[in-house]
Parts: structure tokens; C-alpha cells; sequence
């Protein structure tokens, strides 16, 4: 709740607090001293009506004593009624009988009445005559004045209520009555109700029976000598205290001496409630009743109560006003301090509140400001700080996210793994049963070389059973016929290197035969590259070796015997060219000469044939070392120098830089080249032009019009020559092919040399190609993996 | 007048063998056959010729054989040889100078029979003979 709220309510339940102790108090008091005023009012309107009526009868009393001590009424008794002045007397009467009520409106009638109790004058004619000797106001009235209380007279026929006073002679001797007979209705006037209280103030009075002896207000005059009435009010009335002390004092003090204001409430003769109070008339005995309804003198309460709303709401409505004007003049300080919080909340810390006041509250706001400061101090040293760390949360968030998407390659990877491992699961088993069945032997062994398996081959091949071979050393079951430099260096690669070797082996199988093996060890590496198997593989070559040696023996056997003759006829030959035979004419010489250039040939062509045989069983084998090819480029130039010179042949020589030693067979590469110059040099006819180019190219260049896939030691050999016809281009690598143009300008040749080429380069891990025209001429082009030569095992060099 | 000088020529294709030993003989060189590798050694150790042409593929036991086993003889260790062959077996050779322990290469030498002329024969035998 607001403060100002709470101001305005608290002054509001302040007001509606004390209004309320206010109103109740001043209420009580005025509601006390309103029927106080209403009380006295009552009775002394009451007791004023009664003390009127009490000299209103206490004036007609005298009034009749005077009359019947006036000497008209004395004479007129005194007369007798046979006495000549006797009318006139009673003439004087009835003249004094009319002054009298001329006089005296009030009084209805008067009657004189003799010693006798005889009317002997009445106002009223009619009357004389009536013996009234019994009447009260005859009786009583002997000695005094006699008052006769309110009764219905059956002579007038109406209520009446008389007066009677002696006459009596000078010498006190009774000689009649006075009766003034009065109507109450002189009496109703003087109690009429003056509306002083309202409607409902009656004054009726009430003889000493508590009759009516006037009409009521509510009832009419039905109830004048009929109706008796008990109420608290008429009892009290005559409480002989108060009868006594009204004789005494009559009204004076009546209040003080009673303590009271003889007020009743209590209900009337009509059971209403009243307020009522009484009068005592000891004159008359009767007793003057004043009252009137309670509910018509409350009345001004609730006329007092609608004031007080009516002043309350107003009061309040100003108080309400005032209330907020004030709450809000105290609290409006607090508002712009509310604002000023609000700003700041919404992150405007630079903003001041001023509330402009020096108390409580703005006090408040200073140290609000200051706060404020302090907070954006602070804010400003834990932006950096979470600056900071939010940087260092990303870095290690990007950590996190790096990892977990590492994890989750990790996950997938495993997945696929997973999959993978199941279907090579399967596949491992068919593995498996491959391994074991292979004709190969393949066995597994420890890094020591203990073998940890086997499979069945192990003994067709080595006559060990795969149980005999578990947890032997491979090299105690085959006794190790090799060096101990073959093993060392053998060890040196698997172990050592950690590389795979291939090579022969020979080994020695149960029975004590040796047999050659071809050999793969691999060696297998965990993850920390430590070598935890070797995994080897044996392929018993001995029948393949021994059908190579065969191969090779046959062709070396016939190499031998198809040069020995060759030989012998070259030498004879050449014996006899030289004379030592004897002197040779030159017809002889001619032959011979012939002889021996047919010997040439046939050796060029068995050498040939050798090679070739040597390239068809393929048992020839590549060494490469670094070579200088430069060098023996320029070497094999000049070995065909003679050629060259003879033809007059221009020869140009393209060398690249950095041309580099090249890993190559010395004798196979100096045997490409060979065949490839002699053959430009052939078939270039005089005067012609060959140019050789040597060079390393790149990848992706073109070299012969060819992209090259891989950099490449590249040759090319280019002459101006006979060239190759086109439609025999394709035959040009052929076996002993030679090309019709080239059968005609040169007869030696022997078709085999692109044969011997195109083998070894291709052998080589190489390629040769050639681009040619016939009559205008022929390039070919070489080129072999810029790493060298491949090497290969074989048993045979070529020749 | 200096000793002839005495070659052995262990060869065992006759008609090669007879070509070499005519044109050595023209050249006032004293010259002995063997055939075989066996009848070379025994010729050799027992002759001591000046230089000895020893072909590879013979029968009985073969050119590097002899080589070998003349070798052992203190008399052998010292001999000149010059190696015959027809097939230019480099596996041959080169175990031939395995064999042969000689130090220097070019003491070592080696003749292709096909490919040489018989005047470079003559020539190379007087060149180790000093003539």
C-alpha cells in the first residue's frame, strides 16, 4: 500500500475516529441537553399551564366569594320572597346576574341559592326554583368557598364544573349560596397545546379519579368524564409528597426538591410510548398532564443525526481533501524518488533524484544517489569481470563445443566403426578361413620372432605342423641356412626401419631340405609405433627358381653356344683378313670381309636375342644407382662418334639444369640410350640433324604432347630422319619389326631395339612414346618416375 | 734371349682354343691348353705359366672353380689370369673378382669372346706379359 494510501487512511480512520468519539460524545451531551430542554420545557410548560389554570380558578374562587359577599346578593337573600321589593331585588339580581357575565364571560351561570338550598336565582331562569339542597356546591359551600370538580350536570345537561361561595349576612349568618357554574372549555384553551413540541403535545387534565376532565388530543372529548387513565405519569401526579409540597410551595423548587423534573417515560393511555410529566392543582385536585409522543421529541435526534452525517461527510470530504493534499506533499518526494528508482532500474545509472526536500526523505534520496554511484561503480568493475570470465566461459564453451563435437566425431566415428567392426566380423571369419587354406604359408610371430600362429600351409611347405610351430622361434624351426648378414639386415628393416621386407629366403624344411622362399614380412605397429607383430608370408619358389634357373641356364647354355662358333668364325676370319694364313688377294679379301660383317650380325643378333629372351621370361633385373646421365649420354655419343662423323651428322645437345643424378640401371638405361641414338643415327641420312634433350618435368606439364601425371626424368631423342610410315606406327614396338622404309635404307638392324626399349622402360615404372612423319621425321620420347627406376628382382642382367 | 713366355689357355671349345694359340705362337709366345678346369689347375701348378686365360663355362670344373682352388696355392695367389667368357654374366664376373681377390681392377680382366677381335686378344695377353 502507498504510503500516501496509508497517510490518507490513517487520517482518515484518524478523523473518522475522533469524528466519531466527537460525534458520539457531543451527540450523547446534545441529545442530553435537547431532552433536557425537551424535559423542562415539558414541565415547565407544564407546571405554567397548571399554575395558570390554578389562579384561573384561584380568580374564579374570588370571584364568587366577592360575589356572594357583594350586597346585591346580600340584599337579594335578605328580601323576602313576599316582600314587595322582592322583585325588585331580584330585578337588581338579574341586572347583576348580566354585568357580572358581561363581566365575566367565563362564568356560564350563577345561581343564588337561598338558606334553603332553593335556586332563587339562576341567570338561567329555567333553574329557579330547583332544589339544589343536596347538591355539593350547596353543602360545601356553608362555610367556604367550595369548589365542585368537573361533573355533567343533568340541569344544564353539560359538563360543568361550579364555584360556590357562602352568603352570609353582616352578622355571619348563613343565608344562602353563591354558585358560579363554569364550562371547562375556558379550561381547554388555557391547556390547548401550543405546538411548542409538535404535534403530538397534548395537556389534558385528570380529576382526582385520573379521569379525563378535558379531551384528548387523540381521543377527543368522547373521553371527558368517561375515561380513567393508570399511566406512571397520572400515579405520580398524585404522590402525596408531591401534593404536599405543591400546596406548600407550589412549583418553585419543585424540581430541586424532587431531584427530578418529574419527567416520565413511559407509555400513554394509548400505549405509546411518551414522554409525559403532571402538574399538580391542589385547588382543584386535579392533576394537569403534559406529554408528549417520544418518538415526535426524538425526532430531533435523528434531525441532529442527519445534520451530523451531513457535517461529518462534509467535514470529511474537506478533510479528505486536505489529507491528500497533504500525503502527497509528503510524498511527493517519494515519487521522484520512484521515478528516479524506475530510471535507474531501467539502467540509466547517471541519473541523480532530487527531490528537492531536506527531510527524511531526501535525505534518503542523497544516499539513494550515492548508492546509486556505488552501484555503478561496481557494475562497471563486474561488467569487466564478467567480461572477463564470459570471455573466458566463451573460450571454453568453443573448448567444450569443440570437444563435444569431437566427442560426437568420435561417437560416429565408433558407430561407423562399430557397423564396420560387425561386417568385418563376418568378414573376418571368411578371412580367416582364406588364411588358413592359402597355399601360402603365413604365419604371425611375436617381435622376437616367436610365432604365435600359423596356418596349415606351414606344413606343405616347411613340414612343420602349425602345433609344432606355435611358440618356436621361426629361425630354430628352419635353422637359418642364409648369412647373419641376410638376418641382420633383414631384422634391421622390420624391426628397426618398421618397413615390410620382400626378398628370397632359404630356408630348411623338417626333412633337411633347403628350399628358396620368397619372403614378405610386415611388420605390424600399435598406435605408439612400437612393432607388436610381424606378419609374414612364404611363398615356396623353389620349383619357380628352379624353372628361372632352368630359363635362365637354357638361355645362357644357348647364348654360350651360339656365340662360340660365332666366335671362332670371327677370329679365323679376321686371322685371315690379316694374312697369317698367308697373303689374300683382294677378291679374297672381299669375300672375308662380307664373312665377317655377316659374323657381325649374327652376334648382334644373338646378343639381341639373348636380351630378348632374357625380357620374355622376364627374369631380367633392375639395379638402380645413382648415375650421372649426362655423363653417359655424352658416352654413348661418343661411342657412335664414328657414325655421326661419317654421316656428318649435326648433333644437339639439350641438358636441364639441375639435371640430377638419377636412380637408374647403369646398364639398362645406357642400353635405352644406346639403342635410341643409334637407331637416329641410322636412319638420319648425311647432313642431318638429331637433338637429345634431357630434363626433369614437372607434374601436370606436357612433355611429347603428353600431360605428365608425376615429375619425370625425361628424354627425348628428335631427328630429321626417314621417320616411321604411319600405317606401321603401331607395329614399331613389335618383336624383330622393321618398317618397310627402314628395311630399304638400312640393312642391318635387327628390329629388336624399341622391343628391348619399350621393355625396360615400361619395366622401369616408365613410358616411351613417339611422334613421327614419314621423310620428315621422328621424335621419341622417354620418360621414367623422377624417383628413379624401379628396382626389380630378377636373376639375370641383361646383356 | 729372355724365356718365353709361357700362357696357359684353359678353354674348352677346341676351335677358339687352336685361334688364340696360333696367333700367340706368331707372336713368339709359348702356349699350353687345358679343357677343362681340372686339367687347367694340374697344368697350372705344375707349369707355372706367365699368365693364364681361364674360360668360365667349362666342363669338369668351371673357369672360377680353378680360379678359386689356384688361388689357394701360394704360386696360384700371385698368377696374371685374364677371364674368357662368351655370356656377359656380370653375377659371373663379379664373383669372379670375388674370387680372384684381386685388389686393384685393373688387374682383373675379362674378355668377351664374341666381342673381341683376336688382335685385342693378342694385345691384351702382351700388355700382362709385359711384352
Amino acid at each position: 500500500m502507498k504510503i500516501r494510501t496509508k497517510i490518507n487512511l490513517s487520517f482518515i480512520l484518524a478523523f473518522i475516529l475522533i469524528s466519531s468519539i466527537v460525534g458520539a460524545v457531543v451527540g450523547i451531551y446534545t441529545t442530553g441537553i435537547i431532552k433536557n430542554n425537551v424535559y423542562l420545557y415539558l414541565s415547565s410548560g407544564s407546571r405554567a399551564k397548571a399554575e395558570h389554570i390554578r389562579t384561573f380558578i384561584l380568580e374564579q374562587e374570588s370571584t364568587s366569594l366577592i360575589l356572594a359577599a357583594g350586597s346585591a346578593y346580600h340584599d337579594f337573600l335578605m328580601t323576602a320572597e313576599n316582600s314587595i321589593e322582592y322583585p325588585l331585588q331580584k330585578e337588581k339580581i338579574v341586572k347583576h346576574f348580566k354585568k357580572t357575565l358581561e363581566a365575566e364571560p367565563n362564568i356560564y351561570e350563577l345561581l343564588i341559592l337561598d338558606v334553603k338550598g332553593k335556586i332563587v336565582a339562576a341567570s338561567n331562569e329555567s333553574e329557579e326554583g330547583i332544589d339544589k339542597s343536596t347538591d355539593t356546591f350547596f353543602t360545601e359551600a356553608k362555610n367556604g368557598a367550595f369548589f365542585k370538580d368537573i361533573y355533567f350536570s343533568t340541569v344544564i345537561n353539560k359538563v360543568t364544573y361550579a364555584i360556590s361561595a357562602p352568603i352570609k349576612d353582616d352578622d355571619g349568618k348563613f343565608l344562602g349560596v353563591s354558585v358560579l357554574r363554569y364550562l371547562p372549555e375556558n379550561l381547554f384553551s388555557i391547556i390547548k397545546n401550543e405546538n411548542g413540541l409538535g404535534k403530538t403535545e397534548e395537556n389534558f387534565l385528570i380529576n382526582k379519579d385520573k379521569i379525563f376532565i378535558s379531551p384528548s388530543l387523540f381521543l377527543g372529548d368522547s373521553v371527558i368524564l368517561n375515561k380513567k387513565i393508570e399511566t406512571k405519569n397520572a400515579n405520580d401526579c398524585f404522590n402525596e409528597g408531591e401534593i404536599e409540597y405543591v400546596k406548600k410551595n407550589g412549583y418553585v423548587g419543585l424540581k430541586e426538591f424532587f431531584n427530578d423534573n418529574q419527567i416520565n417515560e413511559a407509555l400513554d393511555y394509548r400505549n405509546v410510548d411518551v414522554i409525559a410529566t403532571h402538574a399538580y392543582i391542589p385547588e382543584t385536585g386535579w392533576c394537569l398532564i403534559t406529554k408528549a409522543d417520544r418518538a415526535e421529541l426524538m425526532l430531533f435526534r435523528k434531525t441532529l443525526l442527519i445534520i451530523f452525517i451531513i457535517i461529518f461527510v462534509i467535514a470529511s470530504l474537506i478533510y479528505l481533501l486536505l489529507s491528500y493534499i497533504i500525503s502527497k506533499r509528503i510524498t511527493k518526494p517519494l515519487d521522484v524518488l520512484q521515478i528516479g528508482v524506475n530510471k535507474i532500474q531501467m539502467g540509466d545509472l547517471d541519473y541523480k533524484v532530487n527531490t528537492g526536500t531536506k527531510d527524511e526523505i531526501g535525505v534518503l534520496s542523497d544516499s539513494f544517489n550515492a548508492m546509486v554511484m556505488a552501484v555503478k561503480q561496481s557494475r562497471a568493475d563486474i561488467d569487466i569481470k564478467v567480461g572477463e570470465q564470459t570471455k573466458e566461459l566463451a573460450n571454453k564453451t568453443e573448448d567444450l563445443e569443440s570437444q563435444k563435437l569431437a566427442i560426437l566425431n568420435v561417437l560416429e566415428d565408433v558407430e561407423k566403426e562399430k557397423r564396420q567392426v560387425e561386417i568385418l566380423a563376418n568378414d573376418l571369419i571368411k578371412f580367416k578361413l582364406a588364411v588358413e587354406n592359402t597355399s601360402e604359408q603365413v604365419f604371425i610371430t611375436d617381435v622376437e620372432g616367436m610365432i604365435v600362429y600359423s596356418n596349415k600351409s606351414i606344413e606343405n611347405i616347411t613340414g612343420f605342423k602349425p602345433s609344432e610351430a606355435l611358440g618356436k622361434k621361426a629361425g630354430t624351426l628352419w635353422k637359418l641356412p642364409m648369412t647373419l648378414d641376410y638376418y641382420k639386415n633383414m631384422w634391421d628393416i622390420i624391426k628397426n626401419q618398421k618397413k615390410n621386407y620382400i626378398g628370397e629366403i632359404q630356408n630348411k624344411r623338417k626333412d633337411g631340405e633347403i628350399y628358396t622362399a620368397r619372403l614378405n614380412i610386415s611388420p605390424v605397429l600399435n598406435d605408439k609405433n612400437e612393432v607388436i607383430y610381424f606378419v609374414a608370408i612364404e611363398r615356396d619358389i623353389s620349383k619357380e627358381k628352379e624353372v628361372d634357373k632352368a630359363k635362365t641356364e637354357f638361355v645362357s647354355l644357348a647364348s654360350h653356344q651360339l656365340r662360340t662358333p660365332l666366335s671362332a668364325i670371327n677370329w679365323y676370319t679376321e686371322m685371315l683378313l690379316a694374312g697369317d694364313a698367308g697373303p689374300i688377294n683382294e677378291e679374297q679379301k672381299k669375300y672375308l670381309n662380307e664373312v665377317a660383317t655377316g659374323n657381325k650380325r649374327m652376334v648382334a643378333l644373338v646378343d639381341a636375342l639373348l636380351n630378348v629372351s632374357r625380357l620374355d621370361l622376364g627374369t631380367f633385373m633392375i639395379e638402380p644407382e645413382p648415375v650421372n646421365t649426362k655423363e653417359m649420354a655424352k658416352s654413348v655419343i661418343a661411342e657412335l662418334q664414328p657414325m655421326i662423323k661419317e654421316k656428318k651428322i649435326e648433333i644437339k645437345e639439350v641438358y636441364g639444369e639441375n639435371l640430377p643424378i638419377f636412380n637408374a640401371d647403369q646398364k639398362l638405361l645406357r642400353m635405352v640410350l644406346q639403342n635410341l641414338l643409334s637407331n637416329t643415327f641410322k636412319y638420319t641420312p648425311a647432313l642431318g640433324t638429331v637433338s637429345l634433350q634431357m630434363r626433369v618435368i614437372q607434374k601436370g606439364e606436357i612433355f611429347g604432347e603428353k600431360v605428365l601425371s608425376g615429375a619425370s626424368f625425361a628424354i627425348s631423342v628428335g631427328d630429321n630422319g626417314i621417320g616411321i610410315p604411319e600405317r606401321q606406327q603401331d607395329k614399331i614396338f613389335s618383336k624383330l619389326f622393321r618398317a618397310d622404309n627402314a628395311r630399304e635404307s638400312e640393312t642391318e638392324g635387327t628390329g629388336l631395339g624399341l622391343y628391348v626399349i619399350k621393355s625396360i622402360i615400361d619395366k622401369s615404372g616408365g613410358d616411351v612414346w613417339f611422334k613421327s612423319e614419314e621423310n620428315k621425321g621422328t621424335t621419341f620420347y622417354i620418360i621414367l618416375p623422377d624417383s628413379g627406376m624401379k628396382k626389380r628382382e630378377g636373376t639375370k642382367k641383361l646383356n | 734371349m729372355q724365356n718365353k713366355k709361357v700362357v696357359l689357355i684353359a678353354e674348352d671349345e677346341a676351335t677358339l682354343r687352336g685361334a688364340i694359340k696360333d696367333e700367340l705362337t706368331r707372336e713368339g709366345i709359348s702356349v699350353i691348353e687345358a679343357k677343362n678346369g681340372e686339367e687347367g689347375l694340374r697344368i697350372a701348378l705344375s707349369e707355372h705359366p706367365d699368365l693364364i686365360m681361364i674360360d668360365i663355362l667349362m666342363p669338369k670344373m668351371d673357369g672360377l672353380a680353378m680360379l678359386k682352388k689356384l688361388r689357394e696355392d701360394p704360386w696360384g695367389k700371385n698368377v696374371d689370369f685374364i677371364i674368357l667368357t662368351n655370356v656377359s654374366d656380370f653375377d659371373e664376373i663379379s664373383r669372379a673378382m670375388k674370387v680372384s681377390e684381386v685388389k686393384d681392377h685393373e688387374s682383373f680382366e675379362y674378355l668377351i669372346k664374341s666381342d673381341v677381335k683376336i688382335e685385342d686378344v693378342v694385345e691384351k695377353v702382351k700388355k700382362k706379359l709385359g711384352i
